[in-house]
């Protein structure tokens, strides 16, 4: 167990190694000249005095290895560099983004996580040829289609055509709800944007978990417990889904990385104020130092994730909890 | 791969409907592909209208914010979607399939370093690495496939390992070498061969994967703004809030349709297929 | 071998798989009784039924398979007659299992005490603590120490988990239990080791017992009678004792010779050639006639039934008398 953890976290310490050098060599080895990249296209307008600023601020005037060691002394006093667009330091601007973004795909997870549970257990159990080419293919449909053209779709129809929702952002402009209106008014913004990330996600889980369950229910542990006289209740909720389950923790933690990937489409697609979108604003304006900020700390939050999820799935497991003494 | 083993892999996926499906989806995205300058009423690059008309008879699928046939642009966006995100597959499949080959078939310290490596591509969020990359190239067709094939090959890379291990197990490659064949030998006569079904699978899903993310990165204005995809259409009808009016019908439902359509005739065509490659998968429906 | 206060007792049991190639005859027509106390040996090769009549006792089929016909009766109850409902009370608590594979037969994700537990609050209204208590008794009857009833099922080895097994089999005193090949995949030692602690208990709680093998040899000395099942027919129902000198059905033989001979002159291990028949389409006739060394035209016309032998044993053989049963041949 203590292996198993110890070993996790040096891969996840080596996946943030890689990303952070990533993020210092990229724009350093592009086509072009360095101070272009890290100055801003603009950067030829400015005099030479304030070029030679930002080449002694980068350090670029001395070796890739001094400039590394620099890179990381910034990074370990969380100094991002300053937005070319907007002058303000990138860590501030991607600290006000971060909650809406955690907002929107956490709760796009729980959703998607869940009714794929539900929805797969339930197909396991109608097993039959027709319910299956048809709960496949119907679930194919849906993750075809690219989930910021389904949020244009959801917005066109919902918001625009039925009025029934708001067409986009976070909250209400102009408004200065407080307490109980505050949250419904926040609910409401989110439901089309996290309809789309569910759509994006759910078909995945969905057909997972139904393998699983079919894969499950076939086994001689749940056929025990059915010889032993369990309810039905017991044999499927105790028995088969708990079992079941464990390959969905794995696929939850894929799915965190592909949750933040999504954001970015529909966060763009529903001028919604996270991360994501921010990453699209700035990657649109090449402001290079918020775009390799946003693109560090997406994937600080979801190496995170993953971790989280690396310490909780052994209390999901005994075996990887309590390797066997036996063997 | 033997005449034999191929007539009979062709007959199992004849009687997977889904195989069928997909395979017929493809066969008419491949027309369209390659007749588009005849199929389309007009050269997608010229104004031949009036900015944004609705459909008529004469713009089936209206105009879009310069005047330019949308049915046309529609159909030579098959060309750029498709070409750009089958290019890209094949090339992430080729490093996919030697990185797996050579993973499996070597194993000890070369296989830990690239399945490490294969771990690391697939946790760092895919979609910001691109947009990053993509961004700091700037917009071409050939960045777009150079920065989608360095992420899509790590998946098939995991899987041709899976099936390289098994093989390296099987009695003919055992005998081959314990008989001392040289290595170049068992891979281009025992191993590859066997491996190149499960690759073409591969490359299939591979393919639509590219598609979507092609898809996302020109709906994000990271495409190459001169060679209109799908994605590209998209970007524009966004940018000019299309689906604030009447217009989304037909300015922003068809390329979509089209996209899943392709991304599904691919998805089936590479299940049935992987399934017929595959036996032990075929109990999964 | 009388029916009269018979434990278990089937009459014409049938039991079939409805697959798309077609109907799969895996049980037809048994009839059986089973004494209390007793212990019966159920054999006969892979593929011949004897899994689908023991589970079709505690009629554990699921589709594409269904008891097609028949009689089960248990403690003078018809089980045919029980809802699914009412037959998860009859479960566990009349008549228990121990399962073909034991390796994979415990939930991997709950401790071996749990699994114990569950299954006697599912039967009996007792108190978690008694339950608990009850399952480490269970398990010190079985030869595990009380103390790993808190250990998870990959903790214990192959044997280990066939003696958990058994402990949770007998969790509700059961009348009837059946052992289902119990001991294959098990080393030599190991087998005669779980073979010895079933029997064992077997004789001090006077259960009934019905020991489903395909291995004859290995049945024969703690048995106290005999069926011999070939193509979902009962073939030969005898005494154990004495049984190995004289089996009467030519099937019955081939099982009894394919036992290797150590110190036997020249005899080797022989096997019944042919393979098993296609349970779709049986053969005409005496289902074993295609492989029986002894077979003449009219096995393959003419199907033999069960009958009484002149020394008490049951045998379905239309040369009965040949082999030494002295055949009845009136029907």
């Amino acid at each position: 167990m203590r292996k198993f953890l110890l070993g996790k976290i040096l891969q996840y310490a080596i996946v943030m190694a890689v990303v952070v050098s990533l993020n210092f060599l990229l724009p350093r080895l592009m086509p072009g000249t360095p101070i272009e990249m890290l100055g801003g296209e603009g950067v030829w307008l400015l005099s030479q005095a304030e070029r030679d600023a930002i080449t002694a601020k980068h350090g670029l005037d001395k070796s890739l290895g001094q400039q590394y060691i620099q890179y990381l002394a910034n990074l370990f006093r969380g100094e991002l560099g300053h937005s070319y667009n907007w002058g303000q330091p990138v860590g501030q601007m991607i600290a006000k983004r971060l909650p809406w973004t955690l907002l929107l795909t956490g709760t796009a997870l729980i959703l998607s996580t869940s009714f794929g549970i539900l929805l797969g257990t339930f197909a396991s159990w109608r097993r039959g040829k027709k319910s299956d080419i048809l709960s496949i293919s119907a679930s194919m449909t849906v993750s075809s289609m690219p989930s910021f053209w389904l949020g244009m779709v959801l917005v066109a129809i919902f918001a625009v055509q039925l009025k029934l929702l708001p067409v986009f952002g976070a909250r209400s402009p102009w408004t200065d709800y407080t307490g109980f209106r505050l949250v419904l008014d926040v609910l409401e913004h989110l439901i089309l944007p996290v309809t789309s990330l569910v759509l994006l996600t759910l078909s995945g889980n969905f057909l997972l978990m139904r393998y699983s369950m079919l894969d499950v229910l076939g086994s001689d542990y749940v056929f025990m417990a059915r010889a032993k006289g369990m309810t039905e209740g017991a044999v499927v909720y105790r028995h088969a889904m708990r079992n079941a389950l464990l390959p969905m923790a794995t696929a939850f933690m894929l799915n965190v990385g592909f949750m933040f990937s999504g954001a970015i489409v529909t966060e763009t697609v529903f001028a919604y104020p996270g991360v994501g979108r921010m990453m699209y604003e700035a990657a649109l304006a090449r402001d290079y130092p918020l775009l390799q900020g946003a693109f560090l700390v997406i994937s600080i939050t979801v190496i995170g994730a993953n971790l989280l999820s690396d310490f909780l799935y052994p209390l999901l497991d005994p075996r990887v909890r309590r390797p066997s003494r036996e063997h | 791969m033997s005449t034999s083993r191929l007539r009979e892999i062709l007959k199992t996926f004849r009687r997977n409907p889904l195989g069928v499906v997909g395979v017929s989806i493809l066969c008419a995205f491949l027309f369209v592909t390659v007749f588009a300058d005849v199929i389309s009423p007009y050269d997608p690059y010229e104004r031949v209208g009036k900015p944004f008309e609705k459909p008529s008879t004469t713009h089936l699928l209206g105009t879009n914010d310069i005047g330019q046939d949308l049915l046309s642009e529609m159909i030579h966006g098959a060309r750029i979607s498709l070409g750009l995100g089958f290019v890209a597959a094949t090339i992430a499949m080729t490093i996919g399939t030697v990185v797996g080959v050579v993973a499996g078939y070597a194993g000890g310290i070369v296989d830990t370093i690239l399945m490490r490596m294969v771990d690391i591509v697939l946790v760092i969020p895919f979609l910001p690495l691109m947009i990053l990359l993509a961004a700091l190239l700037g917009p071409s067709f050939w960045n777009l496939v150079l920065v989608l094939s360095v992420i899509i090959w790590a998946r098939p890379a995991r899987v041709i390992r899976a099936q390289v291990l098994s093989l390296k197990e099987r009695g003919h490659v055992v005998a081959a070498r314990s008989t001392g064949g040289t290595v170049a030998h068992i891979l281009f006569h025992h191993v590859i061969p066997a491996v190149l079904p499960l690759s073409l699978a591969q490359l299939i899903l591979a393919t639509r994967t590219t598609i979507l993310i092609e898809a996302s990165l020109s709906f994000l204005g990271l495409g190459d703004p001169i060679s209109k995809s799908w994605g590209t259409i998209l970007y524009y009808a966004q940018a000019r809030s299309a689906f604030l009016t009447g217009a989304w019908l037909w300015w922003i439902l068809p390329p979509g349709l089209l996209i899943s359509a392709a991304v599904l005739g691919f998805a089936f065509t590479g299940y049935a297929l992987e399934e017929t490659v595959n036996p032990r998968l075929r109990g999964r429906r | 071998m009388t029916e009269i206060g018979a434990l278990l007792k089937l009459r014409d049991v049938s039991t079939s798989f409805f697959i798309d190639q077609g109907e799969v005859k895996a049980v037809s027509d048994v009839s059986l009784a089973v004494r209390r106390g007793e212990m019966i040996g159920l054999v006969g090769e892979s593929g011949c039924g004897k899994t689908t009549l023991g589970l079709s006792i505690m009629k554990l089929i699921d589709a594409p398979g269904r008891i097609i016909g028949g009689e089960i009766w248990l403690n003078g109850v018809d089980l045919m007659q029980k809802t699914e409902k009412e037959m998860r009370r009859i479960r566990w608590k009349d008549v228990a299992l121990i399962p073909q594979s034991a390796m994979n037969a415990l939930n991997p994700v709950f401790k071996i005490g749990q699994q114990i537990v569950e299954s006697i609050r599912a039967h009996e209204r007792v108190t978690t603590k008694a339950a608990w208590s009850r399952t480490k008794e269970l398990l010190d009857m079985v030869g595990i120490k009380a103390e790993r009833v808190r250990d998870y099922p990959h903790e214990f080895s192959g044997g280990m988990k066939q003696r958990v097994s058994i402990a949770m089999a007998l969790a509700c005193s059961p009348e009837l239990l059946l052992s289902d090949e119990s001991t294959t995949g098990l080393d030599v030692m190991t087998e005669a080791q779980v073979l010895g602690l079933i029997n064992e208990l077997q004789s001090s709680l006077r259960m009934a017992v019905i020991l489903i093998s395909h291995d004859l040899p290995l049945v024969l000395d703690i048995s106290d009678s005999l069926a011999i099942i070939y193509a979902g027919k009962l073939v030969e129902l005898a005494e154990a004792k004495g049984f190995a000198a004289r089996p009467v059905h030519p099937y019955s033989q081939g099982l009894i010779h394919s036992i290797p001979r150590i110190h036997g002159e020249q005899e080797t291990c022989e096997s019944i050639p042919g393979s098993p028949p296609d349970l779709i389409h049986p053969p005409e006739g005496c289902k074993f006639h295609p492989r029986c060394a002894f077979a003449e035209p009219v096995c393959g016309e003419d199907e033999p039934e069960l009958l009484e032998q002149a020394d008490g044993r049951l045998a379905a053989c239309h040369f009965a008398e040949r082999f030494g049963g002295r055949g009845d041949v009136q029907s």
